[in-house]
């Protein structure tokens, strides 16, 4: 163990000397700067194109011609009057007093200077009240002996709610509209108690959170975009019913497809962690995707620096004879093989040490570090949190270990041909044509046999942090971390030994 | 006295070839023991044989009594050398190059660092990178790290290689002195008969992996003053010269040129082949002694049947 360590030492010593290393780390400090602000810039332009400063002219003048256009109706209507028989006549009336009743809801609207997307209850109320308004007025124009009971129960409900309506968009007491929307629903007979409970839960969540106002955009609403607590709300209202309907309908495919188990789970922490992002009020924060940007630069860095130097650990110090020194030092050959792999993962973890810092430095320089959503995981239904910068250092460290198995592949090559430029050379093709190779076949082939390719078992970071908002997309592959861990641990034995075994043997002339 | 150093019927194969054959050596404490063969002869196969370069076909090495296969690192620590040129860290210095070996062995002290930087006269500059340095600047530094754990076997491959005159002298003292004043047994490979006369005390001679024989620097030196010169002489005409030379030295005639012939002979033997010469109306243009090429020593060391010691 002593002559290990000596070794080690030594080695570790070598490595300082390796101009290249500190060329890489540049590079890696350089890169991430740029990117760092690259991000801010894309994240600058985005926000400033969101903005859209003739939104509240191009609703406006939405308005005005939605009014135009029902007061042209309206005379039509009127036209038609006159000219009606008895039985259409009646129908005409109902129909004039409908149009008036939306045409006052516009007007009210602009009056207020209150539209839709920008003011969302307030616009939602008054949308509302014409509508309680036109459907009493057509249960009102039914004869009262033809009526059923539950028309006569939504008949007295909403003339209850009219005039609290009313009033709401005078007091604009968003409590009390939630309370209205929500008492019209739990008198509404077209849908489910199950469909029914999850609208009034997204109503109450609304209340709760204050989420007065409409996505901006409008956009797509999955859960890798969530940007508003608008959007996670509506989330939770689709994820609630693919539990209850057993259906998956968060794909936004045409047919929604049966949850497997795993989905369901899936789903259900879902839900969890958009309670509480909802709860901690760090909804669009986007620190999860913006550090896996800007680390990734530092990532690919250390894979480059580690292949770089294991694949020339054998064979550039056969090449320059230094070897010589070692193989005359009363020292067995296996130590100093275990040596070199021991100083290149003390390099690795090192130069991820410095990654992980430049990573932090360059986040809080552009986005600062305060404003961070922690990582949010569930056990048994409770929602844990995970400081975001604890995280982001184990996450950095997991994703490291395909990193390992390119090491040991270089240094095996390294052993095996004692040629530098072919283990490096090889070594990085596999890491990037390996990992695009894999991708494709993927795409072509499926099969069981595709988890016994390496690169069906590196996305540990996916697999421990499963509601990482910045994972990529789930392997089509399907892995358990048992079997990836193994697997991995088998292969880079296996490498290992190769390479030692070869250098244990091999003579070196 | 010890055999510090001792091969027993070492046999190498390459690909299909025997490249070490048979071969048995001793190496005592106190001498230095001249390694002689020509270029591919396999004295640095040997070398790196008993240094861990390459592995063992079939017999045995025995560092200081330690089987090197069966405790490698025990023996190792018994040995200390160069094999072909030294090769360092070339972005390190000198000195850190020898803190790194030194770290490698059993109690090597700053100060003895630096008493052998002192020895090999390269104080100076020891810390400076290896890449400034020139090869005979390498070869003192190798010399350094050889001897910087007072190792029991010296082994140096070809160690004049790349010194001047004034440091192969140095180098000589060296040796010399750490075999007769601090009984270490010295093994130094050399293609070079005069460079082996100068430093060795016993000279072994190896050509195509075999070990052909091995001898004091006395008795080579009586064997090759005794008798094994050969003198050229450059005569007319040369075909009688040969019939009168062949009448009494026919077995000694090594070669001949229509221009002359080379004859292996003791200096009164060159006497009477002159006056025989010149009795029969010889023409003699001149003789010469031709310097003897090392692998014609070797064959007149060992040819013949001559007793080896």
């Amino acid at each position: 163990m002593v002559k290990i360590i000596a070794l080690y030492i030594n080695e570790l010593l070598k490595i300082s000397k390796k101009i290249s290393v500190y060329v890489i780390l540049v590079i890696m400090l350089m890169g991430m700067f740029v990117t760092g602000g690259l991000l801010k810039y894309a994240q600058t332009r985005s926000e400033s194109n969101n903005i859209n400063p003739n939104l509240a002219q191009f609703m406006k003048n939405d308005m005005e011609s939605r009014l135009t256009n029902l007061q042209t109706q309206l005379s039509q209507n009127n036209d038609q009057i006159a000219t009606a028989t008895t039985l259409q006549k009646k129908q005409l009336e109902l129909n004039t007093v409908n149009l008036g009743y939306q045409i006052d809801s516009i007007n009210t609207a602009i009056s207020m200077n209150v539209y839709l997307y920008t003011n969302y209850y307030i616009a939602q109320a008054i949308q509302a009240l014409s509508d309680y308004k036109i459907e009493y007025n057509n249960l009102q124009a039914l004869p009262i002996e033809t009526l059923t009971q539950v028309q006569k129960d939504e008949k007295a409900l909403i003339e209850s709610l009219i005039p609290r309506m009313e009033k709401v968009i005078t007091s604009k007491d968003f409590g009390e509209y939630t309370s209205i929307i929500n008492d019209k629903e739990k008198g509404n007979v077209d849908i489910s108690q199950t469909d029914k409970d999850i609208q009034l839960e997204q109503n109450n969540l609304r209340l709760k959170y204050n989420v007065t106002n409409l996505d901006k955009n409008n956009t797509q609403r999955n859960r890798d975009s969530a940007t508003t607590s608008d959007d996670v709300i509506t989330n939770i209202g689709t994820a609630r019913r693919s539990l209850a309907y057993n259906l998956d309908f968060s794909t936004q495919q045409n047919i929604a497809a049966p949850l497997t188990n795993q989905r369901r789970v899936q789903i259900k922490d879902n839900i969890t962690v958009d309670l509480k992002q909802l709860d901690l009020g760090t909804i669009g924060t986007n620190n999860f995707s913006l550090m896996k940007n800007i680390l990734s630069v530092g990532t690919y860095m250390i894979e480059i620096l580690l292949l770089i130097l294991a694949g020339g650990a054998i064979s550039q110090e056969i090449s320059t004879g230094s070897i010589k020194s070692l193989i005359i030092s009363p020292t067995k050959r296996w130590k100093i093989y275990v040596a070199k792999l021991m100083s290149l993962i003390t390099v690795g973890v090192i130069a991820a040490g410095i990654c992980y810092v430049l990573g932090i430095i360059v986040y809080g320089v552009f986005f600062g570090l305060s404003n961070v959503s922690p990582y949010i995981y569930t056990s048994s239904s409770n929602a844990i949190l995970m400081n975001f910068y604890l995280f982001t250092f184990v996450k950095l460290f997991i994703g490291l270990i395909p990193v390992a198995f390119y090491m040991v592949l270089a240094l095996m090559l390294s052993t095996l041909t004692r040629n530098t430029a072919a283990s490096v050379g090889i070594s990085i093709g596999v890491l990037f044509g390996g990992t695009i190779a894999y991708t494709v076949l993927t795409s072509l082939l499926t099969g069981e046999w595709l988890k016994f390719l390496p690169f069906a078992n590196f996305d540990f970071a996916s697999q421990i942090f499963p509601l990482d908002p910045s994972a990529a997309a789930n392997s089509v592959v399907n892995t358990s971390i048992t079997f990836s861990t193994t697997y991995i641990i088998i292969v880079i034995g296996l490498m290992f030994y190769i390479g030692l075994d070869s250098f244990n043997r091999r003579d070196i002339k | 006295m010890e055999a510090v150093l001792k091969i027993n019927n070492l046999t190498k194969w390459f690909d299909k070839k025997k490249i070490i054959d048979n071969l048995s050596l001793e190496v005592y404490s106190g001498e230095v023991f001249g390694f002689l063969g020509p270029n591919g002869a396999g004295k640095t196969t040997t070398i790196k044989m008993i240094m861990g370069f390459l592995s063992v076909d079939s017999g045995e090495i025995l560092l200081n009594g330690i089987n090197s296969r069966k405790n490698f690192e025990k023996a190792m620590a018994n040995i200390g050398g160069i094999v072909e040129n030294p090769e360092m860290y070339k972005e390190l210095s000198g000195l850190t190059n020898l803190k790194m070996y030194a770290r490698l062995q059993n109690n090597v002290s700053i100060e003895r660092i630096n008493e052998v930087v002192k020895l090999v006269g390269m104080e100076n500059r020891v810390n400076e990178k290896v890449k400034k340095y020139s090869l005979g600047m390498k070869q003192r530094i190798g010399l350094a790290q050889a001897i910087l754990h007072k190792p029991k076997i010296l082994i140096l491959d070809e160690p004049t290689n790349g010194l001047d005159p004034a440091g192969i002298k140095e180098l000589r003292d060296i040796l010399k002195d750490l075999a007769h004043n601090e009984n270490v047994a010295v093994l130094v490979s050399s293609h070079l008969l005069s460079e082996m006369e100068l430093m060795c005390d016993r000279v072994g001679i190896i050509n195509n992996g075999k070990l052909l024989g091995v001898k004091t620097i006395g008795e080579m030196q009586s064997l090759a003053n005794g008798g094994i010169t050969v003198y050229r002489f450059i005569v007319r005409p040369i075909e009688k010269a040969l019939d009168l030379a062949g009448i009494s030295y026919s077995e000694r005639i090594k070669s001949h040129t229509n221009n002359h012939i080379d004859i292996a002979v003791e200096v009164e033997d060159v006497i009477k082949i002159n006056a025989l010469f010149a009795s029969n109306g010889i023409g003699i243009l001149g003789v010469a002694k031709i310097e003897t090429s090392l692998e014609d020593a070797f064959m007149n060391i060992t040819g013949g049947g001559n007793s080896i010691g």
